[in-house]
């Protein structure tokens, strides 16, 4: 089995397939911000993303520049096969740590 | 506070951020920061804070992300800079015989580790690395002739050795970053 994916990959990977083409640097910041509950820091997302790129997990193109943006481009990642398979294994994984415990873990709250 | 979707980030920030961003990433990652920035000022939030916290992080990662090596040779420059400064004062203070001649080398040394450490930290073009390379030649011989003259000499100057050899260390170093690896894209 390849190696288990980190929960911060599990969230940057998570957010990309659920934003589907709309996945930019940008959209996946918010939209973790937003999920997570607080302000994401950019420099972990990229980083992530660029861990995820290198292990084939996402592949990255780049779209066109926009007025708001200063003319920069967009660069667009998507969740390939191998990063959807990596996130149902880690599912998997969790899943089956987990039944190996009670609820919640080390007794009552 | 301005409310309009022109707005520019704080602008050393913004340059200071492109520089240090490797060259297959600059626009994108600007991009993004730019375009959220803009968002968050329309919307009437702090932006230049968030802006600016956000560009720190993202250029200490590139300053750390550059592998174990890069990070101590900075951390090498950093202490010869320090070390240079203090023998310059020192040496302005002290006034013993022929200090004016050691005070510009002094001076000297600590430029060419300013120099090295921006070089490497900008991951500059090929013209400024050859300077770089010839700063780290000059260190490396004042270090070893350093270590060499102390051991010969009377008194044992402890913090020369140790001057000497940071000096040395930070010469091979540059000669293997920026004489035998290849240009990174990872600035």
């Amino acid at each position: 089995m390849a190696e288990i994916l980190g929960a911060f990959e599990q969230a940057v990977l998570l957010t990309a397939l659920r934003l589907g083409k709309g996945a930019y640097g940008r959209a996946i910041l918010r939209e973790m911000g937003e999920a997570l509950g607080r302000d994401v820091a950019a420099g972990a997302v990229y980083a992530t993303l660029d861990r995820l790129e290198e292990k084939a997990y996402v592949a990255s193109r780049l779209g066109e520049g926009t007025p708001e943006r200063g003319g920069r481009p967009r660069r667009y990642f998507r969740v390939t096969a191998s990063g959807i398979r990596a996130l149902n294994e880690a599912k998997t994984t969790l899943e089956t740590l987990w039944r190996t415990v009670s609820w919640p873990a080390g007794g009552r709250a | 506070m301005k409310r309009n979707s022109s707005a520019t980030p704080p602008r050393w920030v913004e340059s200071l951020l492109i520089r240090v961003l490797p060259p297959s990433r600059r626009d994108d990652i600007a991009g993004d920061l730019c375009e959220e920035f803009r968002a968050r000022r329309a919307q009437g939030a702090p932006a230049s804070f968030w802006y600016t916290r956000q560009a720190a992080g993202l250029i200490g990662r590139q300053l750390y992300g550059g592998g174990k090596m890069r990070t101590i040779l900075l951390a090498f420059c950093a202490f010869t800079l320090l070390a240079c400064c203090w023998l310059t004062v020192m040496e302005g203070v002290l006034r013993h015989p022929g200090y004016p001649a050691r005070m510009i080398m002094d001076g000297l040394l600590g430029v060419g580790s300013l120099l090295t450490a921006i070089i490497v930290l900008l991951n500059a073009a090929t013209g400024w690395r050859w300077l770089g390379l010839a700063a780290a030649l000059g260190a490396g011989a004042v270090g070893v002739a350093a270590i060499v003259h102390n051991a010969r000499a009377p008194h044992f100057e402890g913090f020369a050795v140790v001057i000497g050899a940071a000096l040395s260390m930070q010469a091979a170093l540059t000669l293997w970053f920026l004489g035998f690896r290849r240009r990174s894209e990872h600035a």
